[in-house]
């Protein structure tokens, strides 16, 4: 009680009869006189006085101020002084430049719980503690609002802190308006003047910087001086006087002082405009290291610096240090585009650019890309790889088409030439599709499609097209404009109907040019011969024989014998029969026509001519079922002429040989004997035969599956073929399916249908093939998927070959075959892994081979510095395909460094070792010529490339040597 | 395949006529596909013939990296000027000056001196002066028992005047402030002429609130002289503790001491006392220990109290804005000469000396407080409490009521109240209002009761800081003598009054005012202490500087 009645008296003093205790200490802290209100508050507790105390220590700035304030705010939150007590903390931290808590403080407070007077500053200093901490949006929305209040202390303030939020986020032409009204301040004129010029400088109003920023520069500050000099400087050289340009540079900015970072890249921008790439190069250089915006723009610049310099390895490295920081999205994406195409360019490397377009949603960019590959591919007569860039086109543009058309077309005849005629139908239908049904190039495509369909057994989608290129009279005066007719009366012979084979067979020898007459003649006999018209078919192959004589080409000789036979002209078939007396055994059809003309002397009563054919055939013959046939004839003879005991001798060896005809002999024996009436003989030998005698279900498979075997075995690959088709149709669960697709494999194979004996060896591993010949389906069926193109299933198939695999031979080739397909896959990494065993390897040919597809793997995937290391070792014996190809890319790098000096000396020296290297010496050759041409020196670069030209001898289609000297000269010219 | 075991037969029957003869079938042609349809019959292999034309490429194709157009040198890169914002302002003044009088003769003086404003540390000098000298109403019982002016004045007067110098030091873990000043009270009545010399010294220094270790230690002395009396009064009070985490624990203590000429009083207080939250729940849980002690069996002997709860309880009902408080708490009050001066100029004529304790043996209040609006205010209470030995005025008389005399005596008595108090803040206006119903269970024949109903308010309006002004009230109903049960005297009353007052202020300059102040203009006789009631209305004016 006693300490309230000295504030009362204090409090008496002011005004008024009565007043709160605390008045005393309000009317002083109003009246500016704070420990005076903190003394008059003594001992009073409550929330005014001790919000007025919090007050008052805020305003002395006492250092315990904040500590009274936060207590305040905890012990008193329903004070009508919170607001105020929030207000003066959030000032003081303000002061302190804490601008996190001052911004939480006022956010806590709402406009109208303040005095009028206080908003304009509330305001100014929620807004700009915002922007201080970062909340730039919401600053501005703050700011704003403060410009739109009664012109106050913090107008200017707020306008110029608009003015910075819209500069530093580059919307230059609202900063310079708010510029323009904070100016109006004295406080903020200068400042705001040289914000302005640096907007209208952003705003590429250079005419402006100009006029107004050589008055500024003497008066500005010397920290803003350089950044003045240097707009003015750039406002020059953007206005194309780049004297006056660099003469700002050189007073302002190349002085001796110590450089930052952003003067070494202006320096660096100097020189690069003024075209002085090595300066440009080294200043920029000095700015790479850091990786902030300024290091990304310098790496950038500096890739484009060394294109300049035509150096592309170092391009290269430059553009990648730029593509891996996240700066300037622009910047990033171009300096991986670059990067992207200088690995292309240098290595062929093609990730970058498939990480460029996943990474960035460029479809042009990514259409660029591709066409650019493509045409990189062309230009190498790489048409996989082009095919595969064109792959990934959806626009094509009509410039383009030519390329590829025939990129597809040459993709398609190397699948053909592979045996993967299923693989090149899509080629061929793409290579057709942008050009009119009537074009020479569209017919060609659509006839070899045809082909690749009849091919793949697909004989009425290629009698369709063939009809149709028939009906439009296509590739008139070509051979496949020919062959047309041809063509058709095959799909139709093919499935039998030899009616429609026979009239299209006709068609074309009715043709001016018959380039496969004697095939057509002998394919019209068989029409006859299959329809059962002997005559006409004995007609037909009579034709064959006298116009296109061959005799090797037994198969009319027995086609037309057979026909005799059946017409029951014994002497008719003997005299076409005969002509296999002076053919070689190799011949097809040999065997089957000594047989038939042996059963023709049978016919006819000559035992003697009949006995030496069958003998002389069982003798030469490879095919046992037929040695067999011709030991049973041979036994029949022998009963026929009374000779039993050679009979039996014969039967009996028929019988033992097993095979499909052992039934036969086997009722031969038993006629024998009952006509000796002695058939207690007969089942002593029977008995003797134990279970052969009579053969079970099983038991006959395996005989059908033997005769095949015996007939694959005996090399007749198309009988075999035939035999092995028949046994997998009568038994469809057989036995010996696994074997039997096997050998359909080897026959394939043999016989050149590749993709066939593929599935064959493919349906053999499947089914359960037994190790040993696993081992050698599966080698077979990798080698064909890589002679097929399918790199990446012979991969697979090798890979299986190297775990399976028991003989070292099929492991080696399991070795040597995983690192060519991953090479050829371009599986990279697999591939890198699979040489580096073999680089050790005993077989000299084919550790250098493991060496050139390592470096090839190295440099496809741009370590080029390993790659050239193999490179390097591989070019000491350039006379190899190996080595010259090295010792052609360590030239090439020279050329990609830049170093065009060592470039002739090392070419020469690659010319005295090449040997036979013509092609990559040729290569060595334009590297030279270009640089020569890099080094201004036109005249020598002409003459090397002509040179090349008049002195080169393709080595085929797909060399591209000439192809890169004409670009050469055709750019020379 | 059965037809083509048919055909084999067939082939059989027409080509092996021999072999029947026979009665033999030796030829059975399991393999003679190739005779009945193409199979095994391949087509020729036709060379692919590629004219030269598809060999040829258009390759005019630019194969160098594509150099970018000039982009320009120039990266923008923000050039910042941090311009830092010069400290706040809060202009604090030096010096400031009010002064003033008029007709009821009322001069007043403020004056304080900041000479010292450095950092943490400031230094005032103060003098102050308010008073009244004139002629005061001669009060006299009239025939309604009311204790009124007889018409009649005499000279009279009331004046605080006071020169002293106070500081304040504050650092961030504390602060301490400490005030040493002279006070002359000088009184004047038809009873007495006073003059009291007071010296007097205090000093308080505490930890800031944040700190983990607690304590408020404060010491006061007071000397006081007046003619054939001295009295001398220490007191320390504070605590001791530790701010916990959301809690504090501390001791808090009192000890106090006055010396007379007649004798020695104090009390020592010892109050353990935890403070914390628990939810929306904030908790001060005190307990007072009170030791009093005497120097003889004068005081209020016989009713000791030791133990005193000391309890503050407060919900917050809505955050911010609305609170429910309550509080039981008591103790005692050691009342000197000095100070019951303090609310009483006029002591002289009612009492010579007084020292002894009164006791609140409990108070227990419960009430609202919170702000509507964020600029209103208020704080409501009703409650209850014993007092015992509690000095109240009244009257005393040599032969009748009509030669009545100021006095004072003591008494027990219950007291029941309500209480609320509002304001209003906002840069244009202060209001503050105080209503007070009281009831008290004393009965006295000599002693009056308080006042049922006192009503206090002030509004100050500003205008753009340059005009004020403002009207207040001081009012009160009538006091009345309870007699005790059974007693038949009549009833007397001390009237209820309404002193009404204006003030306006004009600002001249930012730091120049002057200003005029109206009081009493409803001319009443108010008798704020019994039996001294001032001429009637008057006026002052002045003038206010500072710098």
């Amino acid at each position: 009680m006693k300490r309230i009645f000295v504030a009362l008296s204090a409090a008496f003093l002011f005004s008024s009869v009565w007043a709160q205790e605390w008045d005393a200490g309000r009317q002083y802290y109003q009246k500016g006189l704070y420990a005076a209100s903190i003394a008059s508050l003594e001992g009073q507790h409550g929330a005014m006085p001790e919000g007025y105390r919090a007050l008052s220590a805020l305003a002395l700035k006492l250092d315990n101020r904040q500590e009274l304030a936060e207590a305040y705010l905890q012990n008193w939150p329903e004070s009508v002084l919170v607001p105020q007590v929030s207000f003066f903390q959030a000032m003081d931290l303000f002061d302190q430049e804490d601008y996190q808590r001052v911004l939480l403080l006022l956010s806590s407070i709402k406009e109208d719980q303040l005095q009028k007077s206080q908003i304009p500053e509330y305001s100014y200093k929620l807004g700009y503690s915002a922007y201080r901490a970062g909340e730039w949006q919401y600053a501005a929305q703050v700011l704003s609002a403060v410009s739109k209040l009664p012109y106050s202390d913090y107008t200017a303030p707020s306008c110029y802190t608009l003015g910075y939020l819209n500069y530093s986020h580059e919307r230059f032409r609202e900063a310079e308006d708010w510029f323009q009204k904070a100016g109006g301040d004295v406080r903020f004129q200068d400042l705001a003047k040289y914000y302005i010029l640096e907007c209208r400088f952003n705003e590429k109003d250079y005419a402006y910087v100009v006029r107004n920023g050589e008055a500024m520069l003497d008066a500005a500050p010397q920290d803003r001086k350089p950044r003045l000099a240097r707009m003015i400087s750039e406002s020059y050289l953007v206005r194309g006087d780049v004297d006056r340009a660099r003469a700002y540079y050189d007073r302002h900015l190349s002085g001796t002082e110590a450089k930052t970072r952003a003067d070494y890249f202006y320096a660096g921008e100097m020189m690069y405009l003024a075209q002085d790439w090595e300066q440009a190069a080294d200043n920029f250089e000095k700015v790479c290291a850091v990786p902030d915006s300024l290091g990304q723009m310098a790496s950038y610049q500096l890739g484009y610096s060394r294109i300049q310099l035509k150096n592309k390895v170092a391009a290269l490295e430059a553009f990648h240090d730029a593509a891996k920081l996240d700066f300037s999205p622009e910047v990033k994406e171009d300096a991986f585009f670059n990067y992207a195409k200088l690995a292309f360019d240098l290595g062929k490397d093609t990730a970058p650019f498939q990480e460029y377009l996943s990474r960035f949603d460029t479809k042009s960019r990514g259409d660029q890309i591709y066409s650019y590959m493509a045409m990189v591919a062309l230009q190498n007569h790489d048409y996989e790889a082009a095919v595969e860039a064109y792959d990934n086109l959806d626009v094509l543009e009509p410039a383009m088409q030519s390329n590829y058309m025939k990129a597809y077309f040459l993709r398609a005849r190397q699948l053909m030439e592979m045996g993967s005629w299923r693989a090149a139908v899509p080629h061929l239908k793409t290579a057709a599709y942008y050009s009119p049904s009537r074009d020479g190039f569209n017919q060609l495509s659509r006839y070899w499609m045809a082909e690749a369909y009849y091919r793949d057994g697909k004989y009425g989608d290629a009698r369709g097209i063939l009809t149709d290129l028939y009906n439009l009279s296509a590739l008139p005066g070509q051979a496949e404009g020919e062959l047309l007719p041809y063509q058709i009366a095959y799909t139709y012979f093919k499935e039998g109907n030899y009616e429609q084979a026979l009239r299209w067979f006709g068609i074309y020898l009715g043709g001016r040019h018959s380039q496969y007459g004697g095939d057509a003649q002998t394919r019209i006999g068989d029409c006859y011969f299959f329809r059962a018209d002997y005559p006409g078919a004995i007609g037909a192959y009579e034709k064959k024989m006298r116009d296109y004589p061959d005799p090797d080409d037994l198969y009319p000789a027995f086609r037309a014998g057979v026909a005799s036979g059946l017409l029951q002209d014994d002497a008719a078939k003997i005299r076409f029969l005969e002509g296999v007396k002076h053919a070689s055994p190799a011949a097809p059809y040999y065997s089957e026509t000594y047989y038939e003309l042996g059963r023709a002397y049978v016919a006819t009563g000559a035992h003697q001519e009949a006995t030496e054919a069958f003998t002389t055939l069982e003798k030469t013959t490879k095919d046992p079922s037929m040695a067999t046939l011709a030991i049973l004839e041979l036994g029949t003879i022998a009963r026929n002429q009374g000779r039993d005991e050679d009979a039996l001798r014969l039967y009996k060896q028929v019988v033992q040989g097993g095979g499909d005809h052992a039934e036969d002999a086997l009722l031969a024996i038993e006629s024998i004997y009952r006509s000796r009436q002695d058939p207690d003989a007969y089942l002593a030998y029977v008995n003797s035969l134990g279970g052969d005698a009579h053969r079970s279900e099983e038991q006959k498979e395996e005989v059908y599956f033997s005769t095949a075997e015996q007939i694959f075995l005996s090399g007749d690959i198309a009988k075999a073929t035939t035999t092995l088709q028949a046994y997998l149709e009568r038994y469809p669960r057989p036995v010996y399916g696994a074997k039997a697709r096997f050998y359909l494999g080897e026959c394939y194979r043999a016989s050149g249908a590749l993709e066939q004996a593929a599935d064959q060896y493919q349906a053999a591993l499947e089914g359960g093939l037994d190790a040993a010949l696993s081992e050698s389906a599966l080698l077979q069926y990798a080698h064909l998927n890589y002679t097929l193109g399918n790199y990446g299933k012979a991969y697979g198939a090798y890979l299986r070959l190297q775990e399976q695999a028991r003989l070292d031979e099929n492991k080696a080739s399991a070795a040597a075959g995983l690192m060519r397909s991953a090479f050829r896959a371009k599986q990279w990494e697999d591939a890198i892994a699979a040489a580096q065993p073999l680089t050790g390897a005993k077989d000299a040919a084919l550790q250098r081979e493991a060496l050139y597809v390592r470096a090839k793997s190295f440099f496809s995937t741009s370590r080029r510095a390993e790659a050239l290391s193999d490179f390097q070792e591989l070019s000491r014996q350039p006379s190899t395909p190996e080595g010259a190809e090295a010792a052609y890319l360590v030239i090439q790098d020279l050329f990609d460094r830049a170093q065009f000096g060592q470039i002739q000396e090392r070419v020469y020296a690659f010319a005295d070792k090449a040997g036979g290297q013509n092609y990559w010496l040729a290569k060595a050759f334009i590297v030279l010529g270009d640089s020569f041409a890099e080094q201004g020196n036109t005249a020598q670069a002409k003459a090397t490339f002509e040179s090349i030209r008049s002195g080169y001898t393709p080595s085929g289609a797909e060399d591209d040597v000439l192809d890169q000297v004409d670009v050469r000269l055709r750019k020379l010219q | 395949m059965r037809h083509t075991i048919q055909f084999s037969a067939a082939l059989a029957l027409l080509v092996g006529i021999p072999a029947m003869a026979q009665n033999l079938n030796p030829v059975v042609e399991v393999t003679n596909m190739y005779e009945q349809a193409a199979t095994g019959i391949e087509k020729p292999l036709q060379q692919m013939a590629v004219p030269d034309s598809l060999l040829k490429f258009n390759l005019d194709m630019d194969y160098e990296v594509r150099t970018t157009p000039y982009r320009g040198a120039y990266e923008f890169n923000p050039y910042l000027v941090q311009l830092r914002t010069a400290p706040r302002s809060y202009e604090e003044q030096t010096l400031f000056l009010r002064l003033g009088a008029g007709y009821g003769f009322h001069p007043e003086l403020d004056a304080v001196w900041s000479p010292v404003k450095k950092d943490n540390f400031r230094v005032n000098l103060y003098g102050r002066h308010q008073g009244y000298f004139g002629h005061y109403r001669n009060i006299a019982i009239d025939n309604d028992y009311y204790f009124r002016g007889d018409g009649t004045l005499y000279g009279g007067a009331d004046a605080l005047s006071s020169v002293g110098v106070n500081t304040l030091y504050g650092w961030d873990k504390g602060m301490l402030t400490a005030d040493i000043h002279y006070r002359n009270i000088f009184s004047s009545d038809a009873f007495q002429e006073t003059a009291h010399h007071i010296a007097a010294l205090q000093a308080r220094v505490q930890s800031a609130p944040q700190t983990s270790f607690y304590y408020n230690v404060g010491v006061q002395a007071r000397h006081l002289v007046r003619e054939g009396l001295k009295e001398t009064y220490l007191l320390s009070d504070g605590g001791l503790g530790a701010n916990l985490r959301r809690s504090q624990l501390r001791l808090d203590y009192q000890v106090e001491g006055v010396f007379t000429g007649e004798g020695q009083a104090g009390e020592l207080s010892l109050i353990p006392r935890y403070v914390f939250q628990a939810g929306s729940f904030s908790l001060n849980l005190g307990l007072k220990a009170s030791f009093p002690f005497r120097s003889d069996e004068y005081f209020y002997p016989t009713h000791d109290h030791y133990l005193f709860p000391d309890v503050y309880v407060d919900y917050q009902v809505i955050p911010e804005s609305f609170v429910l408080q309550a509080s039981v708490t008591g103790g005692n009050q050691l009342e000197t000469y000095g100070s019951l001066l303090e609310g009483n100029h006029f002591l002289p004529s009612f009492l010579r000396t007084a020292l002894d304790f009164e006791a609140e043996t409990v108070h227990v209040s419960a009430g609202i407080r919170g702000n509507i609006a964020e600029r209103m205010h208020y704080n409501v209470n009703g409650g209850y409490a014993f007092r015992a030995n509690a000095l109240e005025w009244g009257y005393g008389y040599d032969t009748s009521w009509a030669s009545s005399y100021p006095s004072a005596g003591r008494a027990s008595y219950s007291l029941f109240y309500a209480d609320a108090k509002a304001g209003w803040t906002s840069e244009r206006l202060d209001a503050d209002v105080h209503l007070r119903y009281q009831r008290t269970t004393l009965s006295s024949d000599y002693i009056f009761a308080p006042p049922a109903f006192t009503a206090q308010f002030k509004f100050l309006y500003n205008w753009g800081g340059r005009i004020k002004a403002g009207v207040d009230l001081h009012a009160a109903t009538e006091r009345v003598l309870q007699l005790p049960e059974g007693n038949t005297d009549v009833q007397l009353h001390i009237p209820g009054y309404a002193d009404l007052g204006l003030y306006g202020e004009y600002g001249f300059t930012r730091r120049m005012a002057a200003w005029i102040r109206v009081g009493n203009l409803l001319n009443m006789e108010v008798q704020r202490t019994l039996f001294h009631a001032e001429r009637g209305i008057y006026f002052s004016i002045g003038a206010q500087y500072s710098f």
